[in-house]
């Protein structure tokens, strides 16, 4: 199991890599169809479109390093500072995907005011879920960084 | 740190190498490096006990405090 596990875990996470990679020109495609049905909206396509891409780009970058991450435990030890600071970067783009939900959310109520309706609801629960996202890695990051110290300081001992 | 290890001068006081010291006390050279420039985070007290006693000296000849 415990080969196993490492695997299985990489394997999701490539999964979820091609899955996001996906949704661009899937996207593009539905918000193009979109625009047809409802021509007064297609001011909104492009910088939602953007907004969105750079959630999936956030969200890339962070699946690409817990990726590396998974793969670099079965190999290395990862008590050390590269983990660390890799978990910080993992967070802060969690941070930034919570960031764009909120920019488009706020962008959408401007431009369409109570008519943004469940997609609004849904873009909070984004936002949500990506910031208690960046608060647990954030979380992971402090345990790493203070198992990383002990370490050292314990093999630092005579 | 202003905690400052002298084992390199009593090293040479007793005219000794750090190799006879590991083996001596049993501990590797390298770990014993890290004592000697200063790397080392903690000492413990019977790595302090075996050095002693094998350098003939106290640890206050091993250890120094300067601000």
């Amino acid at each position: 199991m415990q080969r196993v596990k490492p695997i299985l875990l990489s394997g999701l996470l490539f999964l979820a890599i091609a899955f996001f990679v996906g949704m661009f020109p899937f996207l593009i495609h539905m918000s193009a169809q979109y625009v047809n049905w409802n021509p007064e909206l297609s001011h909104l396509r492009i910088p939602f479109l953007v907004l969105i891409f750079l959630v999936l780009l956030v969200s890339i970058v962070a699946l690409v390093l817990a990726l590396f991450l998974v793969l670099r435990s079965t190999r290395k030890n990862i008590f050390e500072s590269l983990t660390v600071r890799m978990l910080n970067l993992i967070g802060h783009s969690f941070l930034a995907g919570a960031l764009f939900f909120g920019v488009m959310y706020i962008y959408g109520y401007a431009q369409l005011g109570k008519e943004i309706g469940l997609v609004g609801g849904y873009l909070v629960l984004a936002l949500a879920g990506y910031f208690l996202a960046a608060i647990l890695v954030y979380f992971i990051t402090d345990l790493f960084r203070k198992a990383v110290e002990y370490k050292e300081e314990n093999e630092l001992t005579v | 740190m202003a905690i400052i290890v002298n084992l390199d001068v009593m090293l040479a006081k007793r005219k000794m190498q750090l190799k006879e010291l590991s083996e001596a006390i049993g501990i590797t050279q390298s770990n014993l490096s890290n004592l000697k420039t200063g790397k080392a985070r903690a000492i413990r007290f019977s790595t302090l006990d075996a050095i002693c006693r094998t350098l003939q000296c106290q640890p206050s000849d091993l250890l120094e405090f300067r601000d």
